[in-house]
């Protein structure tokens, strides 16, 4: 048997805790936002307050009663509870899409679709698409069946605002529960940018290749605010920070990332001009189809 | 070529700075290959340094004086080798030869080249005009080339000034490490009578120690440079070939592990068992333990202590280190952006200049056994 007798200290475990530390600060601006301030304006109820947590945490907890189910019950590991609960990535793929869908969300809807997305993507091997926005894509969708989709909690659907720049970095911009805080997500980039294990050239290029393709449509309807401000609404920055690095569902290679990257950057730009709202999800799963293809490319 | 990987330093494994000698084992064990000529038979009495098989100008010298006692099966390279048991008389009896040159700046390239190959030193033929001298103990916590630089500073900084000379080299290079404060000082304040040899200090990084790492970092292969290549070890051998006209009988190994009480550099005849070796100067504190060859990263298993010492082995390490059970690849691509030679192995991308370094195995977050995977295909 070959094998070493070394071992790094990376682990599933350790990324996901790195991660998870480096959402704490927007999870708090999204509580804040969507729950502490509607409740002191008395739009929302005690349940209302504390909704923007319940649904974050119920998230990461739909991926460690995954990950228990699957390490117990089917391949019956005998590991520590703490290596089961982290044996993969669900329970930050959970945290993430409850930062990422709208705070007019039906809390069991989101529970019962993401445990059924998480138990399935367990059981198919070298699954592809990025789980994170195909589930958040079908919640959505499900909303929009019922009644229309909105990224507005009540707070901001019953007043008009006339946003600076500067208002998109703290918070007033329209997005998913824990995602709309610019300068959050600035320091959380930075974070993640150092440690090796985190692709920074994904949400670096990414968000370069849409800021330069919004500045030409920009320029040329003479609609010179959409360029700053749409970087930070609608969850755009947050996807390409925590969603399109997923490692599972991008590239890998030097170029892959970097073909990878200006791809998302043009889908979520073609996307925008269709449906905003949508856009950076629908860009993602596209491209992650093909991560493996672009990897593959590369390497040739 | 990619990066190189800085690995901690972990007090179990930290090694005893002399060398210590054990020269009288009971029982040596040569390798005996069917291709050889043999020149001994069974209850003959040898004496060191007497050729015991020969081919093609090759000769294996014994390195004890004793009685053959027959032929046994052994370890080696992981293989079950039959081998030629020797009994050691603990006598030592040699026989005389001719004296060497007093001066051994007085040999020509062509001498050099044959006392090598005749007294079994290493395996190559010296020629080229850049010589760079490999301090760098390839292995994490191997100390060998460290420890042997701190005992013999003034006979290798003598052979490398020799050979540089003989060899009529433009460009000397000896490379060390740059984190051991006491040998950078020993060779400062030595290499001042030797204007020739230009002294590199090197990170402490993985795998440096490697020949085709080591050139491509100092950028050698530019210019045409024919490189003539020599570990420590081997300017040791050329040191005692040169200087006493004896065969190379001995080994200077690191015997190191969490599963043993302290760290050792150990002088050994080639041939002797590791059992005998840690029966006689290792205390081993965990008995649930592993045989490791040649290093924790790019070293192999063997599942027993039958293992003979020959001049390929550098280290042995005694670990208690339980594996961990392997999960999903998450693609993160560590394995092929942390390989210092680019290869992919997850899909099969220039697996040819794979140098079986491990860092693809010890750096994957999800503890995959790539090594194997490597080695199979």
């Amino acid at each position: 048997m070959n094998n070493i007798y070394l071992r790094s200290d990376y682990s599933i475990k350790k990324i996901s805790k790195y991660i998870l530390l480096s959402l704490i600060p927007l999870i708090l601006a999204g509580f804040y936002k969507n729950g502490i301030k509607l409740y002191i304006n008395d739009l929302v109820n005690i349940y209302g307050l504390f909704k923007p947590l319940m649904i974050t945490i119920s998230g990461f907890l739909i991926g460690i009663l995954v990950n228990l189910i699957y390490e117990n019950l089917i391949k019956k590991n005998k590991d520590t509870l703490s290596n089961k609960i982290f044996s993969s990535f669900h329970p930050i793929y959970g945290i993430i899409i409850g930062s990422i869908i709208s705070i007019n969300t039906n809390i069991f809807l989101y529970i019962i679709v993401t445990f059924i997305i998480f138990m399935i993507s367990k059981f198919i091997r070298n699954t592809k698409i990025n789980i994170m926005a195909f589930t958040s894509l079908i919640i959505i969708f499900i909303i929009n069946i019922t009644s229309s989709f909105t990224f507005l909690n009540i707070y901001e659907a019953t007043k008009t605002f006339n946003l600076s720049s500067f208002d998109y970095l703290i918070g007033k911009g329209s997005g998913g529960i824990n995602t709309t805080y610019g300068l959050l997500l600035l320091i959380s980039l930075i974070i993640l940018a150092s440690k090796s294990y985190y692709k920074k050239m994904i949400p670096l290029f990414s968000a370069l290749t849409f800021t330069f393709l919004i500045c030409g449509y920009g320029i040329y309807n003479n609609e010179i605010e959409l360029i700053f401000n749409n970087i930070f609404s609608n969850g755009i920055l947050f996807c390409f920070i925590y969603i399109a690095t997923d490692p599972i569902s991008s590239s890998y290679t030097m170029y892959g990332k970097l073909i990878y990257s200006l791809l998302l950057g043009v889908f979520t730009f073609i996307f925008f001009l269709i449906e905003p709202t949508l856009a950076v999800l629908g860009a993602i799963l596209i491209v992650s189809i093909l991560h493996d293809f672009i990897d593959k490319l590369c390497l040739k | 070529m990619g990066s190189l990987i800085c690995i901690k330093n972990n007090k179990a494994y930290n090694t005893d700075p002399k060398i210590i000698d054990y020269l009288n084992p009971d029982y040596i064990y040569i390798p005996y290959e069917k291709v050889y000529n043999l020149n001994i038979k069974i209850k003959e009495k040898v004496i060191k340094e007497s050729i015991l098989l020969t081919k093609d100008n090759k000769n294996i010298y014994s390195p004890i004086s004793g009685i053959v006692l027959g032929v046994t099966n052994m370890i080696i390279n992981n293989q079950k080798v039959p081998c030629i048991v020797i009994e050691n008389d603990f006598k030592e009896t040699t026989k005389k030869i001719s004296p060497a040159k007093k001066n051994i700046y007085n040999y020509q390239k062509d001498e050099v080249n044959k006392l090598i190959k005749e007294y079994n030193a290493f395996n190559k033929n010296l020629a080229g005009n850049l010589m760079l001298i490999n301090g760098i103990d390839l292995e994490i916590y191997e100390e060998t080339y460290k420890t042997i630089i701190s005992k013999y500073s003034s006979e290798i900084l003598e052979t490398i000034d020799a050979m540089y000379d003989i060899f009529k080299c433009h460009k000397c290079i000896l490379a060390i490490k740059n984190n051991d404060s006491k040998i950078i000082e020993k060779l400062v304040y030595q290499i001042g009578t030797y204007p020739n040899i230009e002294l590199k200090l090197m990170p402490n990084l993985y795998p440096l120690g490697h020949k085709d790492i080591l050139i491509d970092e100092l950028n050698l292969l530019k210019n045409n440079n024919k490189i003539i290549y020599l570990t420590i070890e081997d300017v040791l051998a050329i040191y005692n070939v040169l200087r006493k006209k004896r065969p190379i009988t001995e080994k200077i190994i690191t015997i190191s592990g969490d599963a043993i009480e302290k760290a050792k550099v150990i002088n050994v005849k080639i041939g002797t068992s590791l059992k005998d070796i840690l029966n006689n100067n290792i205390n081993i504190i965990n008995d649930d333990y592993k045989i490791i060859i040649n290093g924790l990263l790019s070293g192999y298993e063997v599942e027993s202590k039958d293992v003979v010492i020959t001049r390929k082995i550098k280290s042995i390490f005694i670990n208690s280190l339980d594996q961990e059970e392997a999960k999903e690849c998450i693609n993160c691509g560590l394995c092929h952006r942390k390989c210092p030679v680019g290869c992919d192995v997850r899909n099969n991308y220039k697996l040819d200049k794979c140098i079986n370094c491990g860092i693809c195995t010890y750096i994957c977050p999800s503890k995959i056994n790539f090594k194997d995977r490597v080695v199979k295909k």
